[in-house]
C-alpha cells in the first residue's frame, strides 16, 4: 500500500504534464487552423448571381441602409456608363488635366452586374456613408485580368492634384489622388483615395472623403465606391473603413 | 528529517545551475550581438540590394550600356537570373550576366544599344549566402516614363519549394535515422547487430538521406533560377548549383553518407571467432573496430551536419561562429534522439510487449543506456533551442507576426509534448531499474506499464517527425529577425522654427505623426498627419521630404510627398534603398517665408 500511496501523485504529475503538453500542442494546431472568417457561399468561377454574395448589402452596411439599382440617373453629376469600371472619377469634369485619361473603362467580353448604390435612406440625415459598387464576369480568367491591367494602366495615368472650376458647386474644388495596392481575401487590385475640398468660400467646413477600390479574383472584378463627407480638421478613414467592410463581403466569395 | 529534504534541495540547486548556464549563453550572445552590431554594420540573413546603376525610376537621355546590381553580400546567380522586361512584360534579349571582377557582391548585365524609349522593368533573382533565393524588380526610363501595363511576376512554381522541403525533410530524417539508429543499433544495444530490422531500419535512414540530399541538389537549380521543376535535369543549371557553397555542402554530404554507410557496415558485420593462428591480426582488427572506427564515424557524424550548418541560416546574420556550432550541436542532438528512438521502439518494445509476461525482460541495458542518452539530448536540444531561436526571431513581437516566429511556436508546442511523454518514459525506466519487468509481484500490472511505454514512445516517433518535417519547412522560410517589419507608428513634437520664431499658431503644441508601412528596404507608403495641440489635423501649405542616412557617405534621397484630406500628406512611393536606420527628414512649409523642419528617424527591416 505504501508502495501505491508514493506513486499515485507522481502518476498524476505525468498525466498532467502529459496533458498540458498536449493541450499546447492542440491550442497550437487549433490557433494555426481556425479563423474567424465567414463560411464562402460561392466559389469561383463567379457567376453574375454568385457574384452578388461579395456587393456591399444594406445589412452590411448598417441600420437605415437602403439599396437601389443606378440605372444612370444618380450618376448624372459626373456621368460613367452603369456598366463600367471606375479608373479616374471627376477627371473628366477638370479644365486643367494635361494627361489623355479615362474616368471609367468599359469591359469588353465581360458580363457586368450594373451599379448598384447603397446608403442612407435620406441623404444628409444619416452618419452612413454612400457605396457605389458593381462587379463584372468574364467567361475565363485570363480575360479577366487582361481587363484589369486595363483598368490598373488606366488608374494609374489619374493625376494627383486636379481641379474642377465648372458645374454644379458640389463638383466644384480641388482634388488629390494617391492610390495603394491591397489584397483581400485572395483578391488583388487597388484602393483609390480621392480628397475633394470646396473653395473655401463655397464650403470650408467639410471635404469629400472618397474611395474607389477596384480588386480581381479568378474571372471577376468587383468595384466598390465608398464615400462619407468629413469636417476638416478630421482624418479621412474611408480607406479603413471600406478594407473593413470589403474583407466581409469578400469572404462570402470564397 | 535530513536523508528527506536533502535531496529535494540537491534537485532544486542542479535546476538553479541549470537554469544559471541557460541565462548566461543567452546573456553572453546578447552583449556579443550588441557589440557586433555597435562595431559593424548590421548584419541581415538574406542578401539585399544596396545600390543598382541606373538608379530606380531614373530617366536617362539614352539607352545605358549596362546595368550593375550591389548586394551587400555574395551572392550567386546564373544566365537566367536577370531579365529585362519592356512596358508589356515582355522578355527582351540581354548579355549574359556576370559578377564585375573581383566582386563576388556585384552583377552586372549588359543591355541592347537599341533600347526605344520608354520605360523596362529590370527582374532580377539571386541566391544568398544562405542558399535562399532572393528576388525584386527596379525600373527606368530611356527619354521618358511610359505607364508599366502589367505587373512583373517573379514566383517559382509553387511546386518547387514544396518539392525542396519534402527533400529537406527526408533528408533531416535520415540524418537521424543514420546516425541515431546507427548508434543505437550498434552500441547502445548489444544485440541490435544481429538484429535484422534494427539494421534495416538504418539502411533506409541511409538511403532516405541520400535520396533527399540528391533532391534538394536537383531541385536547387529551378528554385534559384525561378523555373518548373522541368529543369531539375537541366545541366547548365545543376552545374550553377554545383558551384555554389550549397552545391558544395550537398556533394561533400554525399561523400560523407557513403563514407558512413561503410563504417556501419563494418560495424555490424559478424567479428570472426578468435582463433589460435590468427590472434594477432584479430586483436588488431579489433582495436582498429573498437577504437579507430568509432572515432572515424563520430568525426564524420559532426562532418555531416556541418554540412547543413555551413550552407544555411547559421552561417549568416548575428554571432555565426557561435551560431555554427550550436546549430550543429542541436542537430546532432536531434538525430540521435529521434534516430535512436525510432530502432528502440520498433526492435525492442513493440516485440517486447508481444512477449509472455511472465518471461523475464529484455528491455536491458538497451532502455536505460537511450534513456540516459536522450537526457543529455534534450537538454543540449533546449540550451541550444533557446539561443537559435532568440538569434533567429530576436524580438517577442517577430513570433506571432511571422510565419518564422508561427511555425517556431508550433515547433516549440510539439517539443513540448514530446518531453512531456519523454518524462513519463524516464520515471518508466527509473522504476523499471529497482523492479523490473517479469520479477513484479504482479504481471499483469507490468504489462500494462509495458503497454503504456509503448504507446509513449510511438507517440514520441509520431511527435518527433511531425518536428522534423516544421523544420524542414523552417530552414527554407526567411528568418523571422530579417522579415519582420512592424510598420514604423512614431510621433514627434512639432518644433520651434530655425530662426528662433514659433511656429504657426495652429501648429504651436503641435505634433506631427508618421506611418510607414511596410518599413522595408523597396517601395513603402509614409503617412504624414499634421496636428494641432487639440489632435485636430492642420493643413500646411507645402509638405517636402527628404531620407537620410546615418552614414555621411551616403546620398540623401528625395521623397516625393503630395497632399491627401486637409492636414494630410503622403508618400505613395518612398523608396527605401537597404535596411538599416533611417531619417525622413520633413520640411513644413507654414507661410510663404517660414519653414519648420522636423526629423522623423526610424528603423527598416
Amino acid at each position: 500500500m505504501r508502495g501505491v500511496d508514493r506513486k499515485t501523485p507522481r502518476r498524476r504529475v505525468t498525466r498532467r504534464v502529459s496533458g498540458a503538453a498536449a493541450g499546447m500542442l492542440a491550442l497550437g494546431v487549433l490557433t494555426g487552423c481556425s479563423s474567424g472568417a465567414p463560411q464562402p457561399l460561392t466559389k469561383p468561377p463567379y457567376t453574375l448571381d454568385s457574384i452578388r454574395y461579395g456587393l456591399v448589402s444594406p445589412g452590411d452596411l448598417g441600420e437605415g441602409a437602403t439599396e437601389f439599382k443606378d440605372n444612370g440617373h444618380a450618376s448624372h453629376v459626373v456621368y460613367t456608363p452603369p456598366n463600367s469600371i471606375p479608373t479616374c472619377p471627376y477627371v473628366q469634369r477638370s479644365e486643367d488635366v494635361e494627361v489623355d485619361v479615362r474616368p471609367a473603362v468599359e469591359p469588353v467580353g465581360g458580363m457586368p452586374t450594373g451599379r448598384f448604390i447603397v446608403g442612407p435612406q435620406l441623404a444628409g440625415t444619416s452618419s452612413l456613408p454612400v457605396v457605389t459598387q458593381g462587379a463584372t464576369v468574364f467567361k475565363s480568367s485570363s480575360l479577366a485580368d487582361n481587363t484589369m491591367d486595363t483598368v490598373v494602366a488606366e488608374s494609374a495615368k489619374c493625376p494627383e492634384t486636379f481641379g474642377v472650376l465648372g458645374g454644379p458647386p458640389s463638383v466644384v474644388g480641388d482634388y488629390k489622388v494617391g492610390s495603394r495596392q491591397i489584397e483581400m481575401e485572395g483578391w488583388k487590385g487597388f484602393a483609390q483615395h480621392l480628397v475633394h475640398t470646396s473653395p473655401p468660400e463655397v464650403n470650408p467646413d467639410t471635404y469629400d472623403d472618397l474611395v474607389t477600390v477596384v480588386v480581381h479574383k479568378a474571372n471577376a472584378i468587383i468595384y466598390v465606391g465608398y464615400a462619407q463627407i468629413k469636417a476638416v480638421g478630421q482624418r479621412a478613414d474611408s480607406d479603413e473603413k471600406v478594407k473593413a467592410l470589403m474583407k466581409t463581403t469578400l469572404a462570402r466569395l470564397g | 528529517m535530513m536523508r528527506g529534504t536533502h535531496p529535494a534541495g540537491h534537485r532544486r540547486v542542479r535546476l538553479i545551475a541549470r537554469l544559471a548556464v541557460v541565462a548566461f549563453l543567452v546573456a553572453g550572445g546578447l552583449v556579443a550581438d550588441l557589440v557586433s552590431v555597435v562595431a559593424t554594420h548590421p548584419a541581415y540573413a538574406h542578401a539585399y540590394l544596396l545600390e543598382t546603376s541606373p538608379v530606380d525610376g531614373e530617366v536617362l537621355a539614352s539607352p545605358p550600356a549596362e546595368v550593375r546590381l550591389r548586394f551587400n553580400e555574395a551572392v550567386s546567380f546564373n544566365q537566367r537570373s536577370i531579365h529585362l522586361l519592356d512596358v508589356t512584360a515582355k522578355k527582351l534579349a540581354i548579355g549574359i550576366p556576370g559578377h564585375v571582377d573581383g566582386k563576388a557582391n556585384t552583377a552586372r548585365v549588359s543591355l541592347p544599344t537599341d533600347l526605344a524609349e520608354g520605360t523596362y522593368v529590370l527582374a532580377w533573382r539571386v541566391t544568398s549566402a544562405d542558399s535562399h533565393v532572393v528576388s525584386g524588380a527596379f525600373s527606368f526610363s530611356v527619354g521618358h516614363p511610359s505607364a508599366l501595363a502589367a505587373p512583373v511576376e517573379q514566383d517559382a512554381d509553387p511546386a518547387v519549394p514544396v518539392v525542396d522541403a519534402v527533400g529537406r525533410g527526408l533528408a533531416f530524417l535520415g540524418v537521424a535515422l543514420a546516425l541515431g539508429g546507427a548508434l543505437f543499433v550498434a552500441v547502445l544495444w548489444p544485440a541490435g547487430r544481429d538484429d535484422r530490422r534494427g539494421r534495416r531500419i538504418v539502411w533506409c535512414g541511409f538511403a532516405a538521406l541520400t535520396a533527399g540530399t540528391v533532391v534538394v541538389l536537383l531541385v536547387q537549380g529551378p528554385y534559384a533560377a525561378g523555373t518548373s521543376l522541368t529543369g531539375v535535369f537541366d545541366p547548365e543549371l545543376l552545374s550553377t548549383t554545383l558551384s555554389t557553397r550549397l552545391g558544395q555542402a550537398l556533394l561533400v554530404r554525399l561523400v560523407i553518407v557513403l563514407a558512413l554507410g561503410v563504417a556501419f557496415g563494418v560495424a555490424v558485420r559478424p567479428s570472426p571467432p578468435p582463433a589460435g593462428a590468427g590472434t594477432a591480426r584479430v586483436g588488431a582488427a579489433g582495436v582498429s573496430r573498437r577504437i579507430v572506427l568509432p572515432a572515424a564515424a563520430a568525426a564524420a557524424a559532426v562532418a555531416l551536419t556541418l554540412t547543413w550548418t555551413l550552407a544555411d541560416h547559421a552561417q549568416t546574420g548575428v554571432q555565426t561562429w557561435l551560431a555554427v556550432p550550436a546549430t550543429s550541436l542541436h542537430l546532432l542532438a536531434m538525430a540521435l534522439w529521434l534516430g535512436g528512438l525510432i530502432p528502440l521502439a520498433a526492435c525492442v518494445l513493440i516485440p517486447e510487449g508481444r512477449r509472455e509476461p511472465t518471461r523475464a525482460s529484455s528491455l536491458e541495458p538497451a532502455l536505460p543506456r537511450f534513456s540516459r542518452l536522450a537526457q543529455i539530448c534534450f537538454a543540449v536540444i533546449a540550451v541550444t533551442g533557446v539561443y537559435l531561436s532568440w538569434r533567429q526571431v530576436g524580438t517577442w513581437g517577430a513570433l506571432g507576426g511571422t510565419d518564422f516566429g508561427r511555425l517556431l511556436l508550433g515547433k516549440l508546442a510539439a517539443v513540448l509534448a514530446v518531453v512531456g511523454l519523454a518524462a513519463g518514459a524516464r520515471r518508466f525506466v527509473r522504476r523499471h531499474s529497482r523492479e523490473p519487468l517479469g520479477l513484479d509481484a504482479a504481471p499483469s500490472a507490468a504489462v500494462r506499464r509495458l503497454r503504456r511505454l509503448r504507446r509513449s514512445v510511438v507517440a514520441e516517433v509520431v511527435l518527433g517527425v511531425a518536428v522534423v518535417s516544421i523544420t524542414a519547412v523552417l530552414v527554407d522560410t526567411a528568418p523571422a529577425r530579417t522579415s519582420y517589419a512592424p510598420p514604423v507608428h512614431t510621433k514627434v513634437p512639432v518644433p520651434a522654427a530655425a530662426n528662433g520664431a514659433d511656429p504657426a499658431t495652429g501648429l504651436r503644441g503641435g505634433s506631427v505623426e508618421v506611418k510607414i508601412e511596410p518599413a522595408r528596404a523597396g517601395s513603402n507608403v509614409a503617412d504624414i498627419y499634421i496636428t494641432g495641440r487639440d489632435g485636430s489635423l492642420v493643413a500646411v501649405p507645402e509638405v517636402s521630404g527628404e531620407l537620410e542616412s546615418r552614414d555621411p557617405s551616403v546620398p540623401t534621397f528625395p521623397v516625393k510627398i503630395s497632399a491627401a484630406e486637409p492636414g494630410h500628406y503622403v508618400a505613395n512611393s518612398m523608396s527605401i534603398p537597404y535596411p538599416g536606420t533611417w531619417v525622413l527628414r520633413l520640411d513644413i512649409r507654414v507661410s510663404d517665408f517660414d519653414e519648420t523642419p522636423v526629423r522623423v528617424p526610424f528603423t527598416a527591416r
